[in-house]
């Protein structure tokens, strides 16, 4: 028996209590398949979102970033500079942590918006704005993404745990049980046989 | 006409046949990398600058444009006085704002003045080092103030700027005076047609910045009071009234029949396309200007158009060396030069 980390002692008082230890197991393991089902559906929304956000945020991204090369073209570095440092170091966010199903995941919030109103000249406000509604959809996007990243981890954690529990720690401790049982049996049976034993040798020496 | 005005004019005739031609510039817009155009321009008169770029790179192919466009520039300063000289200097003052405008921005971005490159046009009044090392906004902007033209900005854009840190604020304003200075200058040439002409032009230009500054608070919310403020006077076909009701319409329609006379360039900024518009505008320029050249041969207008078209093709090789740079697709880069 390789129940790890366990001394076996194959006395009923150990049987009452690995009995008990099952049913927790068991329990531990119930609860275990239910948050690895509810992660494989978590995960397969998330999933499901990113690939359609990510794919038009990329698409986007592409668009902007092309039309842009255009403008800088078009317009030459100097004004796109001078705008450019405008906004430097004005943007804040912090990165909270919020729970899902005891998982501690990020979620960005956002501190402090570039203050792009009213402010940015001729076709450089046109790329501005577009640049700061992309900052933002890419801030949702990598949220995503790490949030499916911390779930997918805990997923395989959990999946590894259920798996361990299903196909190994509880068979052997059932196996284990039952093995403590039949001892106890056979150990009952030979006590019985033994007590048998000397009962008739009682009564053979009474008869005497 | 004095004997001053034909050498300018001879002059300008001068730089005109030295510009590269369109075919040339489409046949650049095709280079494949920088080496291409820095090949291809060595039969111009850009060799001299490109000969001494130590590292090929867009900025650097760029300064060198520069340098021949203030060359070309300063070699017709040279060649008269007086109000002709006067209205270049003028003429050339917008690349002097856009390397004060690069100070400031830079200045707000706590950039520092290593870091800032400057090509200085040799017409300023301000020096650039004073600039640079003043140590914040305001000393900055009292040091511009002390300096023509620089004086003549109001006390309330600059009161707002210091507050705001609003670079949109005091590109309008510089806008503003240089073009207030060059109605000036205007009115005080000989000729009615020349006159007639120049005011055409530069007015038409107003009315482009102000239709840009106008249409912000349909589309991107801006201000409307703000904007009143930043209207530039002395448009060709929009008068400052029509512009200050535009400020506050909402609806496209409206705003495209109050801003007759620009309708594709209006419609093309509506449609969040402001590059397009801003090429167009330029092509619609450069079209009416070429349209007037035949019947005003020999005027200070040929003057007029000779800056026009050399700033047109410093904006054109900019365009083509920052293309090739970020790989513009060449078909859309070709199209996009204001002198295709």
């Amino acid at each position: 028996m390789s129940v790890t980390g366990m001394r076996v002692i194959p006395t009923k008082g150990f049987l009452l209590d690995l009995k008990r230890r099952v049913k927790i197991i068991k329990e531990g393991y119930r609860l275990l398949s239910m948050k690895r089902d509810e992660l494989t559906a978590k995960l397969t929304a998330f999933l499901e979102q990113l690939k359609a956000t990510r794919k038009e945020v990329m698409e986007r991204a592409e668009m902007i970033v092309m039309r842009f090369r255009g403008t800088f073209a078009a317009v030459g570095s100097e004004r796109i500079q001078s705008y450019a440092s405008l906004s430097r170091g004005i943007f804040e966010a912090n990165v909270l942590p919020i729970s899902i199903m005891g998982i501690i995941i990020p979620m960005v919030k956002i501190l402090k918006e570039i203050d792009i109103k009213d402010k940015f000249g001729p076709i450089i406000r046109e790329h501005v704005y577009e640049l700061r509604e992309l900052l933002q959809d890419l801030i949702k996007v990598s949220e995503l993404e790490m949030k499916i990243e911390i779930i997918a981890s805990d997923l395989e954690r959990t999946n590894r745990i259920v798996n361990a529990l299903e196909k190994i720690i509880i068979p052997e401790m059932e196996a284990l049980a039952k093995y403590i049982e039949e001892r106890i049996e056979e150990d009952d049976l030979e006590d019985f046989i033994r007590i048998k034993l000397i009962r008739n040798i009682i009564v053979k020496r009474r008869g005497e | 006409m004095s004997r001053i005005d034909e050498y300018l004019v001879i002059k300008a005739h001068g730089i005109i046949s030295r510009l590269i031609p369109v075919q040339s510039l489409i046949q650049i817009a095709y280079s494949k990398e920088l080496r291409d155009i820095a090949s291809l321009l060595m039969m111009t008169e850009y060799r001299s600058y490109i000969d001494k770029i130590e590292k090929l790179t867009a900025s650097a192919l760029n300064a060198s444009f520069k340098r021949v466009m203030i060359n070309r520039f300063q070699s017709l300063i040279h060649a008269c006085s007086g109000i002709d000289r006067e209205f270049i200097i003028e003429y050339l003052r917008i690349l002097e704002f856009e390397n004060v405008l690069k100070i400031v921005g830079e200045k707000i971005g706590s950039r520092s003045s290593e870091e800032i490159n400057i090509i200085p046009v040799g017409v300023e009044s301000i020096n650039y080092d004073e600039l640079l090392e003043s140590r914040d906004i305001e000393q900055l902007i009292r040091i511009l103030r002390m300096h023509d033209p620089y004086s003549e900005m109001r006390d309330e854009i600059v009161r707002r700027f210091i507050e705001d840190r609003n670079l949109l604020l005091l590109e309008y304003e510089f806008y503003r005076v240089r073009y207030n200075r060059l109605l000036r200058l205007i009115s005080n040439f000989a000729f009615m047609e020349v006159r007639d002409l120049l005011r055409k032009f530069i007015g038409m230009e107003i009315d482009i910045l102000n239709i840009y500054a106008v249409t912000g608070p349909m589309l991107y919310d801006f201000s409307p009071e703000l904007i009143r403020l930043i209207i530039i006077p002395g448009g060709y076909l929009l008068s400052e009234d029509k512009l200050a009701k535009v400020v506050y319409l909402r609806r496209k329609s409206e705003i495209i029949n109050m801003l007759k006379g620009y309708e594709d360039i209006v419609r093309l900024i509506i449609d969040k396309r402001e590059t397009e518009a801003y090429l167009l505008a330029q092509r619609k320029l450069r079209k009416e200007i070429m349209s007037e050249r035949i019947l005003n041969y020999a005027t200070f207008f040929d003057v007029f158009m000779c800056l026009k078209l050399v700033e047109f093709e410093y904006r054109d090789l900019t365009q083509i060396v920052y293309g090739v740079e970020y790989d513009i697709p060449r078909d859309i880069l070709q199209k996009n030069l204001i002198n295709y």
